[in-house]
């Protein structure tokens, strides 16, 4: 895969997925359908604009344009709160596609065409135990599946007690599969509980993918997390500077006090920080490397969290009452961030992670060398 | 130098590298009273060497290199645990404002013995009673005849009991309709008849700041730097280089000194046969999160600052980024001292409860946090102006 595209290219990508997004959200059937968590035409429209192509490779059919490419698409995703199983679309199922046989890759296929649903079932985003897979049959359970009950197959980081974790193709039709969706309070992430009851999984559904495949692939999804979490904070920071200009109380702007004006300048450096912390993370990750190290990527993660739920939270402050309603929506956003945070570990399962690695016997840091 | 005779900026990290490790790099002793003979000496070292003025043009004794050079250069020595030159203040701050506003005959009086070393500046902006509201100051400027006569008094002077000149601000027209149209920038030097210094013990043992008293202190007019009344502009251009630049420096010696501590804390556990508590390893996490995004921040200011976007609202984003980062890092290797903070066993243990203690500042000196953000506020997010 490609690593090194022209900035100005990535910029280009992410101006026009923008425009796209604005477009197809200023149609009210697909905002409606949207807000309730999936809109096909969104789906339909993306999928046709190449947003799955952009990080397969070019011997795969893909863009290749690489990882700065991709978060620049999950920043929109972010800014824009479009719904639906990006990460797994623009991300997983390229990144699996290289080690897939003929038969999975047929499927693979239809996804990218954007003519069927495959996602991820990865017990590390949730810290479950995954399902167990013995004998070419696989048992037990996989939380929080995003499109779970809907999709038309996943793919499946599960242990074999021989050969440690191992990633298996699973048709959503298979018999000893079952979906059971998850009321969320967060309308932008659909998702559902995944139980596999003996499901027979065919050597060719088997997808040999070394460890170091996994630990790259769960790097890449922590930076594009990431990446939508910043998008999300920089909505909601924007949001906030807008609603304090127009919004009047004592005769003048709620955003002619210092008091929201302080609230309002730290919400901006924060989210300045983790748009800077994630471009040169993207800039930086090479999706060829063997031995991926993972210990920028995991800060980055716990850090874009914590801007996140924090900006979140601030945006709530300062739009005061109305906050607090239905009817206010840029709820959809805060929630979404909430989502996001609790996957692949949270500020504080992210940092405790960093700080063990380098805290390690003899653990090899750059710091200030 | 035109782009195509310049060294790459990696050629000149690696020659400044290898100098640096031949170097006779001094090591500082813990009492400030023994440090300014040993900077001065470290400046002129560097300066025979060729090291300083690097980004500075050739007609005035620079190198003639870019910003990114400079920046390259500044992160070797703080990864070579080198000291800045004495003249920091001078090089980083009121030089470049001197080369900026400066007339010919200024920059050709004050520039070259700033460059080798030879005079060394300090800042008179702060008054006991103008600090956030500096536009307030006090410290008044009388024109008698060819000169300037001026009394009052300045506090928070780094470093001026070893100083030579001082980039002052007077207040020359307590008429003027806004309290900064009626502000001069002036050169006084420290060794004037009435300018007497008094140092100011800090809260961790140092004297690096002082106390500055003028009394009726004669100083040429031709010592005025761009317009009389006109020092305003030129005051905010220097705290503009204050905050970016000092910032890109302080960024990379905060992470040296998080490796030492990660080292330190590494040998200590091992020593001790121990794994690290959820607490201090998600506490070295977070500090490592923040380290990095600041990094990430900087590298946008180093854009910035060669393209001479200075002053900037984003000069203040990078002020509390790096007091952020700063605060962070000096309260972890502090809190880590558990019961002995306040009494620490070892030299090492004295260093960190300095550190912290000086890190405290680092929200209020060069424009406080509350200040930043109403900058931020108003200049970045365009909201009204405060109340």
């Amino acid at each position: 895969m490609a690593t090194a595209v022209p900035a100005e290219m990535a910029v280009e990508l992410t101006q026009a997925a923008d425009s796209l997004v604005k477009r197809e959200l200023a149609r009210p059937e697909v905002r409606t359908a949207a807000r309730e968590g999936w809109s096909a035409d969104l789906w339909a429209a993306t999928a046709a604009a190449g947003w799955f192509d952009v990080l397969a490779g070019e011997e795969h059919g893909g863009l290749g344009l690489g990882p700065v490419a991709a978060a620049g698409l999950f920043s929109v995703i972010g800014r824009q709160l479009v719904p639906g199983p990006y990460l797994d679309h623009i991300v997983m199922v390229p990144m699996i596609y290289a080690h897939a046989s003929a038969s999975v890759r047929s499927r693979l296929d239809r996804a990218r065409a954007g003519r069927a649903l495959i996602v991820l079932a990865d017990p590390i985003a949730c810290g479950s135990e995954g399902a167990l897979l013995v004998d070419g049959s696989l048992t037990g359970r996989a939380c929080l599946v995003r499109y779970g009950s809907v999709a038309d197959g996943l793919v499946v980081i599960a242990r074999d007690p021989a050969r440690g974790a191992v990633v298996a193709f699973v048709d959503a039709q298979a018999p000893g599969v079952t979906a059971a969706p998850r009321d969320s309070f967060d309308s932008a992430s659909v998702v559902a509980d995944v139980r596999f009851d003996q499901v027979a999984v065919p050597g060719d559904f088997v997808i040999p993918a070394p460890g170091a495949v996994i630990h790259r692939l769960r790097g890449v999804l922590r930076l594009m997390i990431a990446a939508e979490l910043t998008g999300l904070a920089r909505h909601l920071l924007d949001a906030s500077v807008g609603y304090a200009k127009f919004r009047e109380q004592f005769g003048r702007p709620i955003g002619s006090f210092q008091a929201v004006q302080q609230i309002l300048a730290e919400m901006a450096i924060q989210v300045l920080g983790a748009e800077a912390f994630t471009a040169d993370c993207a800039a930086q990750c090479d999706m060829d490397r063997a031995e991926p190290d993972l210990t920028d990527t995991i800060a980055l993660k716990g850090f874009a969290s914590q801007v996140a739920r924090q900006v979140g939270e601030s945006a709530l402050q300062v739009h005061g009452g109305i906050a607090f309603t239905e009817e206010f929506d840029d709820n959809r956003w805060f929630l979404h961030a909430l989502t996001l945070q609790g996957l692949y570990g949270d500020e504080a399962a992210s940092f405790d992670e960093v700080g063990r690695t380098l805290l390690a016997r003899s653990a090899v840091h750059s710091l200030g060398k | 130098m035109t782009a195509d005779s310049m060294p790459s900026v990696g050629d000149f990290r690696r020659r400044a590298q290898s100098w640096l490790a031949e170097a006779d790099i001094p090591r500082l002793p813990g009492e400030y009273a023994g440090r300014p003979q040993l900077l001065r000496a470290w400046h002129r070292a560097l300066y025979k060497a060729g090291w300083v003025g690097i980004q500075w043009p050739r007609d005035v004794g620079g190198l003639g290199l870019s910003v990114h050079h400079q920046l390259a250069f500044n992160e070797e020595l703080a990864r070579a645990r080198a000291p800045q030159p004495a003249g920091a203040i001078g090089l980083e701050i009121v030089g470049p404002t001197i080369l900026k506003y400066g007339t010919q005959a200024q920059r050709d009086r004050y520039i070259p013995p700033l460059l080798a070393g030879d005079e060394l500046w300090c800042q008179g902006f702060s008054e006991p009673d103008a600090g956030s509201d500096l536009a307030s100051l006090r410290t008044n400027g009388v024109i008698d005849g060819d000169a300037l006569v001026i009394t009052g008094q300045k506090i928070w002077t780094s470093w001026a009991t070893d100083t030579d000149w001082c980039a002052l601000l007077v207040r020359t027209d307590p008429a003027a309709t806004r309290p900064h149209h009626g502000i001069s920038y002036i050169l006084v030097s420290m060794h004037a008849p009435g300018v007497t210094v008094k140092p100011i013990v800090m809260l961790n043992g140092d004297a690096e700041f002082n106390e500055l008293f003028f009394d009726q202190v004669r100083v040429p007019l031709a010592n005025v730097l761009g317009e009389l009344n006109g020092g305003w502009a030129l005051a905010m251009d220097t705290l503009g280089w204050e905050r970016a630049g000092y910032s890109i420096r302080r960024r990379v010696e905060n992470e040296v000194a998080f490796g030492e501590l990660v080292d330190h804390t590494q040998a200590q556990l091992e020593s001790a046969d121990r794994q690290p508590d959820a607490a201090s390893a998600t506490a070295f996490g977070c500090v490592y999160a923040q380290l990095k995004a600041f990094e990430a921040l900087t590298k946008r200011s180093a854009r910035r600052l060669a393209e001479g976007a200075v002053p900037s609202p984003y000069d203040s984003v990078d002020k509390l980024w790096l007091t952020q980062t700063e605060q962070a890092l000096t309260s972890l290797a502090f809190d880590l001292l558990r019961a002995e903070r306040t009494a620490p066993i070892d030299d090492d243990g004295r260093e960190r409860v300095k550190r912290f203690l000086y890190g405290r500042a680092a929200s209020v000196y060069g424009g406080s946090s509350q200040i930043q953000r109403n900058l931020i506020a108003e200049r970045l997010l365009g909201l009204p102006r405060g109340r």
